[in-house]
């Protein structure tokens, strides 16, 4: 029987024709293998996928103790020779458990292997391609399972307490306003800091910008709110040089790489998921009510010597007035339906899926509501080649509070009504200062922006030998982003016949990625992975904005703008750039005990200067799988432990295209008393412009004990960014103020852990996650300067409130320090650090606080009992502080607009033992630490308590799976913070001026109730 | 066509031996084939058989062979739904019992001695349910063992897993090819090793006694059972076929045949097997059908080949 199999064997190694021609020599050539062959037993068989029945191609067999070593092939096949029996076989393939099987007859085998049960675990997504997490020599974190379902607007905000090294930071509580994310630390000053987003593998910089034409006020659409949180398989976020020098000019800041579901073989499914719940505005600032700020008017005007506005009959008479938070906030519902299709055969696999998602503001009139469609498709066209498709559409929607809305809604004063006697928008609160009234204008004025995204990338590949394959891609990422604006010409702020504006981005973006792969296993214990590639990105925006005012009627809104009867000067602009690259990377393992990875990538971008349009961007990295050697072996409580050292170069590109260029601007002037239009230099040609570079360094470990039950992962980090670009004060002679150059030097140093525990088994389990980062950062040089200050993005004016400064953290904040309330005049005091006895701009600011957390933790525990699971997810930050300029508003006691309730402890003559200076008709706000405030807070960021029904009881109404669960967001908060929220940043993304809270759109607690079922 | 035939023919050559004449001449031998830990009761059943029956000539294939070839397929598990081909039948002839077994020097004997196992920490021992929804927590036996069982496909692994309500493939540890007798081979190795076998293969069928080196899992079971884990081959034989006892898998084994192609021949000896070839069921470690069995499928047997021409 051996020999009749040996005999189709060796005949299948020829061709046919072969045969025919030779049949005699065959034969011989077979005996005389036979004998060869006759002390050597082969052992033959297929390898499969338990529950599909498909092949496994790639399933590498081992015999242990022996070199032999095998590779199933394209229909699974393998066969190994070993001298005697019985051997133990070892197979293993990527995402499937090991099985070792010991074989005592040589017949033909079939072996089955399930796929592992924690493959997200087991299998990380790295650059161009995967990598087993045992063999991964970098650092990497991935948010955990029970995370993953969360509901959140945007799939960049799972990512918030979920992994080490990364600081999410909610800018606004806007529905679907953006995140600012930094992962260890922001290495630049004034180029991008935001990490880069790989979608499917089509990399995508997340600015707030992309899809921001300018028209609409308020804070930024996120543009990853266009993809469905539901379609997300796994987010990876690469920290080290190691793991993203692959992404080389675009890598400083971090890889986040996103991977969306897939279809599997087997069975079709289909899937609802679906929620729908509740928002409500987690606190309310104490604000004084109407006779108790008719008090603080009238002694406002006391004070400035004139006559109070109120007598006291009339002071009692106005009551508590209009709370005007009431009327701005409300309760809002939020919603989110998808429905996915799933099915897969041997060749084919595809998903189908769809939602919508709807979120209204706590604030009244906004809102943000998504539809979007996924298909992704995976084809074999043969044993050699395969196609895929990954297709994501979407259409997003949002009414955003214009910026004046929180501040307005602080500022109105509780006397004003909302509406008039007539039931008409009171137009405004004049006493002092005016404000507009922000019911009016959420009601009234239209502000929205309209997004269509398209992002498709398809690929096909081509095994050319047995480990060899070549990937070719195509993909193009299609925003369209059109901003309206009208504000009628009722509302206050409004020009005499209305404001309308409308604007359109538009941005074209394609990708093509060519790489070749090579894995290899050589004897038993040397393993390759080498990958080469070469890809090209061009990117093309095109923007213009539309204005007009002064319409005959508010009919037609923002659609007639030829209507209007005062023009305003449209604008426009075009920007492109682009970006050729070659990459490589190999990874080699000896014995899977000592690993090895070099990358290199070399990125010539359009957007540096022409000597330096290239860069070259190498790192390494080792790894030693201690628990791998024979010594270690022997302790069975150490089930893993691996020990990761890496270095590198990444690069930060960051920056506005054109940059490097000497630039002509267009100005206004007036000749022969004629307004002309002329050009003149608005930046100087640098030849020389080219990359920020950050040199990392990282020390990791990785340990397992007790099969695994404790999970550690620590990682010590050293980043150095230099080269940073920065606009360096020229003499004015050269007609400029400033030039763009590379100087500064900025670090980062850091200790990450990550500690996932299993703290019960059995009927009742309870899993603990624990995650902890703490980043220090310096700015280590800035050139020739040892400081400049800070300017406001949305103002382009100095920010009294920052420094950059050598020495210091980015986000310093920099200003006077009070010394509490004069006990005789009840003016607020500051210190007079120089002993002048002059209080001054240039001699008595310091140095008062940062921006920079000290650490973040978060922890999240799950337990489950039978079939009910509950997950509690606790996030916090601690040592931030934030400038909290809505209560410097608030509290300065003018009597002008709303106050804070805690100006009801001022000074007074009857009062002086309080550190709440008086009331006083003083407007200007003087920037102090007084209103620097601690941004550290413990949240329940949230709890979910779910119900899985049992098989055996939905089979019987024909469903595969069926949940229930309910979900509470931002429920609780612990903070000594006043404002709204200690998760703000008004300046969304920026990393210099971060940390100010101007009235921004405060955060809801949500509690919802959700259903996931699956046909 | 003509190829497949020419393999058939081959293949009959290889597994018979005997000489290929024209079919009147000599009677074309009965081929069994199947689970290869039943052969030994089988063996013993074609041994009696061609005693009464001297002109008899039934062959047990060597190795397994798919099915195709063979006129009767020995099965030891439930068929899964679409497993028979919709002209085939089953015949139970037997029974066993799967018996938890283990290195004797595992320290899960000391620690489970004074309570046995009950079914659920049998289950929780032998099994790890992969289940990507989340339907029910994943439970860890709190016993350390090495477990080894036998490719997914085997029957006794089938049965096993059913009995259990789980799929073979959700057995936890090591696979063993070749046949269920080398699991304990293979436990004999390691000292946390932790298999099941049937009776056949975990007793010395001569000497009625536990083979050496193996030791039975301390089972948690009631007054009347209790015999199970100190008794000899026939003492556990009879408890098992006495009581229904909930820790211990019990499995019918059976002939698949095809009704297409049966022949007297066939029916004769299956037909004997249901009748005096019960007596030797025991003696190789195999329960008996009930009375009540074996009379339904004595009567199967006879309603299906009076259909026959």
């Amino acid at each position: 029987m051996t020999k009749l199999l040996l005999i189709i064997g060796n005949y299948k190694k020829f061709p046919a024709h072969a045969v025919r021609k030779t049949g005699l020599i065959v034969l011989f050539a077979t005996i005389s293998a036979l004998s060869a062959f006759a002390q050597q037993i082969e052992i033959k068989g297929k390898v499969l996928e338990e529950s599909t029945k498909t092949t496994i191609i790639g399933a590498v067999i081992k015999v242990k103790g022996l070199k032999a070593v095998a590779t199933s092939d394209a229909n699974g096949s393998f066969a190994v020779k070993v001298k005697t029996l019985p051997v133990t076989l070892i197979v293993s393939s990527v995402g499937f458990k090991n099985q070792e099987i010991e074989v005592y007859e040589a017949e033909p085998t079939t072996i089955y292997l399930t796929e592992d049960q924690n493959r997200l675990s087991s299998v990380v997504v790295v650059g161009y391609g995967t990598q087993k997490r045992s063999d991964f020599t970098g650092s990497l974190s991935s948010i955990p399972t029970e995370l993953k379902g969360l509901p959140v607007t945007s799939p960049d905000r799972l990512i918030q307490g979920a992994v080490s090294g990364a600081q999410v930071t909610q800018s606004s509580g806007q529905p679907g306003a953006g995140v600012s994310i930094r992962v260890r630390g922001g290495t630049s000053i004034t180029a991008g800091n935001e990490p880069l987003y790989v979608i499917d593998g089509f990399p995508v910089y997340n600015g707030d910008g992309s899809v921001d034409a300018g028209v609409t006020s308020g804070s930024s659409i996120n543009p990853l709110s266009s993809i469905n949180p539901d379609d997300i398989e796994s987010i990876d976020v690469l920290k080290d040089a190691s793991s993203t020098a692959i992404y080389g000019s675009r890598g400083a800041n971090g890889v986040i790489l996103i991977t969306t579901k897939a279809g599997k073989k087997g069975n079709s499914t289909i899937t609802y998921d679906g929620y729908y719940g509740v928002q409500r505005i987690a606190k309310k600032i104490a604000l004084l009510n109407a006779k108790q700020w008719g008090e603080l008017k009238n002694d406002a005007l006391k004070d400035a010597g004139k006559t109070p506005l109120y007598t006291q009959s009339q002071l009692d008479s106005l009551g508590t007035g209009t709370d005007w938070q009431a009327a701005a906030f409300r309760d809002a519902p939020v919603q989110s339906h998808t429905v996915s299709i799933t099915s897969g055969t041997d060749k084919t696999r595809i998903l189908l899926s769809g939602n919508y998602f709807k979120q209204d503001g706590v604030i009244i009139n906004t809102g943000f509501d998504r539809y979007s469609g996924k298909l992704n498709l995976d084809h074999e066209l043969n044993k050699k080649f395969r196609i895929g498709v990954y297709l994501n559409g979407s259409v997003t929607h949002a009414d955003v509070a214009p910026t004046s809305t929180v501040p307005n809604i602080l500022a109105m004063v509780p006397v004003v009504s909302v509406r008039d006697a007539n039931g008409k928008y009171t137009s405004n609160s004049s006493y002092g200062s005016t404000v507009a009234n922000p019911i009016a204008t959420l009601t009234e004025a239209i502000n929205e922006t309209n997004t269509t995204r398209f992002l498709l990338n398809g690929f096909g590949e081509y095994k050319i030998i047995e480990g060899l394959t070549a990937k070719v891609s195509l993909g193009t990422d299609i925003i369209n982003n059109k901003q309206n604006k009208y504000t009628p010409s009722t509302l206050y702020e409004s020009s005499p016949g209305g404001n309308a504006s409308i604007g359109s981005l538009s941005s074209l973006n394609w990708l093509n990625e060519n790489t070749l792969n090579y894995k290899k296993t050589f004897g038993e214990k040397h393993s390759v992975d080498i990958l080469v590639g070469n890809t090209q990105q061009h990117s093309r925006t095109e923007a213009y904005i539309a204005s007009a005012a002064n319409f005959v009627s508010d009919a037609f809104t923002y659609n007639n703008i030829g209507s209007g009867t005062v023009l305003v000067a449209p604008s426009s602009y075009s920007s492109e750039w682009a970006l050729q690259s070659y990459l490589a990377r190999i990874n080699y393992g000896f014995d899977e005990r000592y690993l090895l990875t070099l990358t290199a990538r070399a990125d010539g971008s359009s957007r540096f200067g022409k000597n330096n349009k290239w860069g070259t961007f190498p790192s390494a990295a080792f790894a030693w799988n201690a628990s791998n050697e024979k010594f270690l072996k022997s302790i069975k409580q150490i089930s893993s432990l691996k020990v990761r050292l890496s270095a590198g170069l990444t690069g930060n590109q960051e920056i506005d295209p054109y940059r490097s260029l000497a630039r002509l601007s267009n100005y206004q002037y007036s000749f022969a008393n004629t307004l002309v239009n002329g050009f003149a230099t608005s930046s100087f040609a640098n030849d020389n412009l080219t990359w920020e570079k950050t040199a990392q360094y990282d020390l990791g470990l990785d340990l397992g004990v007790f099969s695994d039950r404790i999970q550690l992962t620590a990682d010590a980090y050293y980043k150095k960014t230099s080269d940073l670009l920065l606009e360096v004060p020229v003499p004015y002679s050269s007609s400029l103020s400033s030039a763009f150059q590379n100087l500064g030097v900025v670090e980062n140093k850091g200790l990450e852990l990550g500690l996932k525990t299993l703290n019960l088994t059995g009927k009742f389990e309870w899993t603990t996650n624990f995650v902890f980062s703490a980043n220090r950062n310096k700015v280590l040089s800035l050139g020739t300067a040892d400081y400049f200050f800070v300017t406001d993005p949305a103002s382009t004016t100095t920010l009294p409130t920052q420094i950059i400064k050598v020495g210091q953290s980015v986000g310093s904040f920099y200003m006077y320090q009070t010394d509490g309330v004069d006990v005789a005049t009840g003016n607020q005091k500051y210190k007079d650090l120089n002993k002048d006895g002059k209080i001054t701009q240039d001699a008595d600011r310091t140095i008062v606080g940062s921006t920079q957390p000290k650490f973040l933790v978060s922890i999240t525990n799950t337990f489950r009992y039978k079939n009910f699971d509950l997950s509690v997810f606790l996030n916090s930050s601690y040592g931030n502080k934030i400038f909290n300029w809505t209560r410097a508003n608030l509290e300065l006691g003018t009597g002008y607009t709303g106050a804070v309730a805690t100006l009801l402890n001022r000074w007074t003559a009857t009062n002086t033992n309080t550190d709440m200076h008086k009331a006083i008709e003083n407007p200007a706000v003087t920037i102090s630490d007084r209103f620097v405030e601690d941004g550290s807070y413990l949240r329940l960021k949230n709890i979910s308590l779910g119900y899985t029904f049992p098989k055996k009881l939905i089979s019987k109404i024909k469903l595969k799976a069926a949940r229930v669960y309910i979900s509470g967001s931002n429920l609780v908060t612990w903070t000594n913070y006043t404002g709204y929220d200690p998760e703000v940043s008004t300046n969304g993304q920026n990393s210099i001026s971060s940390g100010m809270d101007r009235g921004a759109y405060p955060t809801a607690k949500t509690v919802l109730g959700g259903v996931s079922i699956t046909f | 066509m003509k190829t497949n035939y020419f393999y058939q023919v081959l293949f009959a050559l290889f597994i018979s031996s005997s000489v290929f004449a024209t079919e009147n001449a000599v009677k074309e031998p009965v081929v069994i084939s199947g689970t290869k830990f039943t052969y030994p009761l089988i063996e013993k059943w074609i041994a009696e058989y061609e005693k009464v029956n001297p002109t008899a000539n039934i062959k047990l294939a060597v190795k397994s062979n798919g099915g195709q070839t063979a006129d009767l397929n020995i099965i030891a598990h439930q068929p899964a739904q679409n497993e028979l081909q919709p002209n085939q039948e089953i015949i139970y002839t037997g029974r066993y019992a799967l018996l938890p077994v283990t290195n004797n020097n595992n320290p899960i004997l000391a620690a489970t001695a004074k309570k046995g196992l009950n079914k659920k920490e049998l289950d929780k021992l032998f099994f790890e349910v992969v289940d990507y929804d989340n339907d029910e927590p994943v439970q860890k036996s709190k016993f350390r063992a090495n477990i080894y069982s036998r490719d997914n496909q085997a029957c006794a692994s089938t049965a096993l897993a059913g009995y259990f309500g789980h799929q073979s493939s959700e057995i936890r540890g090591k696979k063993v090819f070749g046949d269920d007798i080398y699991l304990l081979s293979a436990i004999k190795k390691d000292s946390i090793g932790l298999t099941y076998n049937n009776l056949g293969y975990l007793y010395d069928v001569n000497s009625r006694n536990l083979k050496e080196g193996i030791a039975l899992l301390p089972l948690d079971l009631k007054k009347e059972a209790k015999s199970i884990l100190s008794g000899n081959l026939d003492e556990v034989l009879n408890v098992l076929e006495a009581n229904r006892v909930e820790t211990v898998p019990v499995e019918r084994i059976g002939f698949v045949y095809s009704n297409q192609n049966a022949r007297k021949e066939v029916s004769a000896f299956v037909k004997w097997v249901l009748t005096d070839g019960q007596k030797f069921n025991h003696d190789k470690g195999f329960l008996n059908l009930d009375k009540q069995a074996l009379a339904e499928q004595t009567n199967l047997l006879s309603e299906r080949f009076l259909t026959l021409k």
